[in-house]
């Protein structure tokens, strides 16, 4: 592949800084333990190894630097690789369970807050916390943990993934997140664990039908129920010119724009991933996404530069799976779950297949449904 | 005599060809989007970093770009103005 007339800029980086956790959550898409570790062959990288990377990205110019894992917090030196890090001028982005947060890490953070924290919670009691996490304290320390991070001046986001153990818990973490006046963000799909990790998840996942519901359910108390409720209560407004209102309603027509701007652009794997994007593993591979493993470069031993060069050259172009290929339905599959759940970059995943055309028919009878509403309204 | 000079707090990037400040710190509360510096911007930037003296940055500011001085002046005040209304600034007399 010929990098030179592709239009990259490594904009948005991801340091996972370790794919260890605390918890062990039945669905965890990346964590592994020590004895997986060393089946895989990987070291953590030192902190020194890191806060050379981070000055790497900087020169080479990414922005947007997200720090993760597993759990960043579980890495010992999480203090001062974070300081240094923070003082580079990158817009922060920290994930993390929040049940780590110590007094020294409280310390560091009030004095140089990330400009956004993502926190996944995983229940809204001490018994689901158990079932899925393993650990039922963790509820407890996730509350404490969260309480603090909501007094910096972060911008947070609460995150959550739904199995079968705590989807009865789904609308009150979503009160939780409304509580702390955050983002709320539910994960798109539960696939298969990445890169050696070790969850479990064909048990415990949603069906595509239970997904789809859930989906729906939420679709329709978060943007149709109080679209209704503002008609109702301003009966002389036209609908149609509302544009709030309109831009929640036109969630397939913006899925079209994508779709047509992406293929506009020549891309590595159909997204940002390896073009505006990338990750850094906890062992020290330069990779798409975090979800991809398919190939890498060496940042570590190569500098930064160079792997983030050398990378188009190394990727094999990801074919579309065989059985998709007169599929007109707007897909939510991409090389990353296709791998994720497959092996393969072109792999075809009949659970994946499932989700994106069910997913596609709840969402065009919701926007049927608002759009013949705004008809009647307006006539 | 009046300085002035940035605030601590605000670093400079260069991402692709432009240069923008990001907040760091406290100072991410009142994040509303990025600034980015023109190079006549980076300029004065760099001088009032450490901090300086307002008649010495109209100095230099008419040697590095051949200006005359009540230009110099009137693009420094409105630089100055523009760093105020984003709390970059300090000023002491």
């Amino acid at each position: 592949m010929d990098s030179i007339d592709m239009d990259r800029s490594p904009l948005n980086g991801t340091f996972e800084l370790t794919a260890r956790c605390n918890l062990q959550c039945k669905m965890c898409l990346i964590r592994i333990d020590e004895k997986r570790m060393q089946e895989l062959g990987g070291r953590e990288r030192t902190t020194k190894e890191w806060i050379h990377m981070a000055q790497e990205a900087e020169e080479a110019g990414t922005i947007g630097l997200l720090l993760t894992g597993g759990e960043p917090m579980l890495r010992s030196d999480f203090i001062g690789l974070y300081q240094e890090i923070v003082k580079m001028g990158f817009i922060i982005t920290l994930y993390t369970n929040a049940t780590l947060i110590n007094k020294e890490i409280r310390e560091i953070l009030s004095k140089y807050p990330p400009h956004k924290i993502g926190v996944t919670v995983y229940g809204a009691s001490q018994e689901t916390y158990k079932r899925v996490t393993g650990n039922a304290n963790a509820y407890l320390q996730m509350i404490e943990g969260l309480d603090f991070l909501r007094k910096l001046p972060s911008q947070l986001q609460v995150r959550t993934t739904i199995i079968k153990d705590n989807i009865n818990d789904l609308d009150q973490i979503a009160n939780l997140a409304s509580g702390l006046y955050a983002e709320f963000s539910i994960s798109r799909i539960v696939t298969k664990p990445v890169r050696g990790g070790i969850a479990k998840v064909e048990d415990c996942r949603l069906t595509p039908e239970q997904s789809v519901a859930m989906f729906h359910d939420r679709n329709r108390k978060e943007i149709v129920d109080p679209f209704y409720k503002f008609a109702d209560e301003n009966p002389d407004l036209m609908l149609t010119d509302i544009g709030t209102l309109e831009s929640h309603a036109c969630v397939a027509q913006e899925f079209e724009g994508m779709t047509v701007q992406k293929a506009h652009k020549r891309t590595l794997y159909g997204c940002e991933a390896g073009m505006t994007s990338y990750c850094i593993t906890w062992d020290g591979k330069l990779i798409g996404c975090q979800m991809l493993g398919d190939c890498w470069t060496d940042p570590f031993t190569n500098t930064f530069k160079k792997a983030w060069n050398d990378f188009p050259n190394i990727m094999k172009h990801p074919e579309k799976p065989r059985e998709c290929e007169s599929c007109r339905t707007g897909c939510s599959a991409c090389p990353a779950t296709r791998l994720a759940e497959t092996g393969r970059l072109d792999g075809f995943s009949e659970y994946l297949c499932r989700e994106s055309k069910l997913s596609h028919v709840m969402e065009e009878s919701l926007l049927s449904e608002i759009q013949q509403r705004i008809k009647r309204e307006d006539r | 005599m009046k300085l002035v000079k940035i605030k601590e707090g605000f670093i400079v990037r260069k991402i692709a060809d432009t240069n923008i400040v990001v907040p760091i710190g406290d100072n991410i509360a009142d994040f509303n989007g990025f600034i980015s510096l023109n190079e006549t911007a980076l300029f004065l930037w760099k001088k009032i970093a450490g901090g300086t003296d307002l008649s010495q940055l109209a100095n230099d500011m008419t040697q590095e770009y051949e200006i005359s001085m009540e230009t110099a002046q009137k693009d420094i005040k409105r630089f100055l103005e523009r760093l105020k209304r984003a709390d970059m600034l300090d000023e002491y007399a």
